[in-house]
């Protein structure tokens, strides 16, 4: 039997070793280049020692060539061949662009399970071309969410990538529409009612029963509503000239709960206008904005700091009179840390 | 100093009632590992300096019903415990293991990463805010392991980047994995790649290297550096 390393240079042989932690990503001579490709096509054994996986990353990043792109289509053709060394393989083709690799990952969509077909659509979402929408749209849908969702991605990025037409759900994807936040201009009839309901702190506001808006947050009607200051005949600009703060949210939390302030509205003056925030009352910031002056009032701009799930801007006016707003989710998600779960054999 | 085994756990662990050491004092709920346990070299050692780590099995379910085995789970604490040993050398404990794992329904985009992956994993999930993020994946395709060099100390500030190490279970020994966890944790606590291939940190001068079973040495700059790092727990 033939020595598998005799063939590599031994500091190429030292870097393949299956059970050492390559760095780096190293630069082959010819000759290794050569013996690597023999020792793939051959079906290189785990037992040398050398890890296979590792040769074929290697091998196609020093050499992304069109016959590496066959040697490499014949292994994730291969059902005989590893998960590992199959994935590899699709990785691999991902970094070589060419027709062989396309149709190589093309033809290995039908019958992958769920695992190589994750390595396969990132290697489509790298090489992919018009050939490869259609192939994607044959997808099942009995593959698990996550990989539907990264045929969705890949799918997105090579509808813009390659310019084709498509429909409006692949375009929203990378670029969500934003969509209006149903908000309701109150009454004074209805505002005073809620006042009359109002529990709790209120933190030295005396919010205006005379203009407010409100919207439902999990299933809770909550009220925009502004200091009285901002209400009266006094400039905006002269009653923002120190911090303040300018509102409150309340949300109805129900009939034996009645209605409490859940959010405050703060201002701090700055150069052409004010800093608005809203934060929690355990001092979360939530939103974050400016206030630029007008003849009429001040306009508002706040955005979501949360990093919420359903991200939201709001834009505005305030006068003295009135308080208009609109608000809409950015769309997509926003992403927020998770922390997984605790392993259940812990005491 | 002899001090108890009960006192360490209710002094460094936060655990009390009935003691079971290889579960409580080591944290090894997975079972028993091979390697010998020294009860009270161990106590030493997490009494003094350490660091806590918190420790993701990467698509786990309890009763391993998800890609994580019972051996690659044995196989993460036989790897931690390589890292005590390897870390003794600069005076640097492994104290409290929080064990986590990300269910299936929730793992799915990480059963493979690269480096890109390997970002948004620990972009995605954090452990407690005084340990070390250890992800452990089941295959890392274009490295052993990823880690920061002089790793975020707030792993839930803003961009922080990548905060804490992936690491892939299968595809070498219980030993060689331990010496590439201590390698990849060593990275986060400071340390950057060496010059000698004995040394934990390893590589060959040309930028191009690897770290095999005899990459085990810490010298006492780069344990200096350790303890310098803002993840050392006082004493308990």
């Amino acid at each position: 039997m033939q020595d598998t390393a005799m063939d590599l240079a031994p500091k190429t042989t030292e870097l393949l070793q299956a059970n050492a932690a390559l760095f780096g990503q190293p630069r082959l001579d010819a000759q290794d280049i050569k013996a690597l490709k023999r020792r793939i096509a051959s079906g290189m054994a785990e037992d040398t020692g050398i890890s296979l996986a590792r040769a074929i990353r290697i091998l196609a990043r020093n050499e992304p060539s069109e016959e590496v792109a066959k040697l490499l289509s014949d292994v994730l053709a291969d059902p005989a061949s590893t998960q590992v060394i199959r994935r590899r393989a699709a990785q691999g083709l991902g970094a070589i662009d060419s027709d062989v690799a396309r149709d190589a990952l093309h033809n290995a969509v039908r019958d992958a399970d769920d695992d190589l077909l994750s390595a396969i659509l990132r290697a489509l979402a790298n090489i992919g071309n018009r050939e490869s929408l259609r192939v994607l749209d044959a997808l099942r849908a009995e593959h698990s969410q996550h990989i539907l969702d990264e045929a969705a991605f890949t799918r997105a990025l090579l509808v813009h990538k390659t310019g084709v037409s498509s429909d409006d759900a692949d375009l929203d994807r990378i670029a969500p529409k934003p969509r209006p936040v149903p908000l309701r201009t109150e009454t004074a009839k209805t505002l005073g009612a809620v006042m009359k309901r109002l529990r709790g702190p209120t933190f030295g506001l005396a919010l205006a029963e005379t203009m407010g808006v409100s919207f439902v947050c999990v299933n809770q009607r909550h009220y925009v509503l502004l200091d009285k200051a901002l209400s009266g005949r006094a400039k905006m600009a002269n009653v923002l000239k120190r911090p303040q703060i300018v509102g409150a949210i309340v949300a109805d939390q129900g009939v034996s709960e009645g209605i409490a302030v859940r959010q405050l509205i703060f201002s701090q003056p700055e150069k052409g206008g004010v800093r608005l925030s809203i934060t929690s009352l355990q001092g979360a910031v939530l939103f974050l904005g400016e206030a630029r002056f007008t003849d009429a009032g001040a306009d508002i701009v706040l955005r979501d700091h949360t990093g919420s799930r359903l991200p939201t801007a709001i834009r505005g006016a305030v006068t003295t009179k009135s308080l208009e707003i609109e608000a809409e989710f950015l769309g997509g998600r926003g992403r927020r840390k998770r922390h997984g779960e605790q392993e259940p054999l812990v005491r | 100093m002899d001090v108890s085994i009960r006192d360490t756990c209710a002094d460094c662990l936060d655990v009390g009632g009935t003691i079971r050491v290889n579960r409580d004092l080591f944290g090894y709920i997975y079972g028993k590992i091979d390697r010998d346990l020294r009860i009270r070299q161990h106590i030493e050692r997490i009494r003094g300096s350490s660091i806590n780590i918190s420790v993701f099995l990467v698509g786990h379910e309890p009763g391993f019903g998800g890609w994580f085995t019972e051996t690659q789970a044995l196989r993460a604490q036989f790897a931690i415990d390589v890292m005590r040993e390897l870390f003794a050398q600069a005076g640097v404990g492994v104290r409290r293991i929080y064990w986590r794992y990300i269910p299936m329904d929730e793992a799915g985009p990480y059963m493979s990463v690269d480096s890109d992956g390997a970002t948004d994993l620990t972009d995605a999930f954090s452990g407690p805010n005084d340990g070390i993020d250890v992800f452990w994946v089941q295959d890392v395709s274009d490295a052993g392991g990823w880690s920061n060099s002089d790793g975020p100390c707030d792993k839930n500030a803003d961009k922080a980047g990548r905060t804490g190490a992936v690491q892939e279970i299968e595809g070498r020994g219980d030993e060689m994995t331990g010496i590439l966890l201590a390698h990849e944790v060593a990275h986060y606590l400071t340390l950057t790649h060496f010059g000698l291939k004995t040394n934990l940190m390893g590589i060959d001068v040309d930028g191009i290297g690897c770290i095999d079973t005899t990459s085990r040495d810490i010298t006492s700059d780069q344990a200096d550096a350790m303890l310098a790092s803002c993840w050392i727990r006082d004493p308990c």
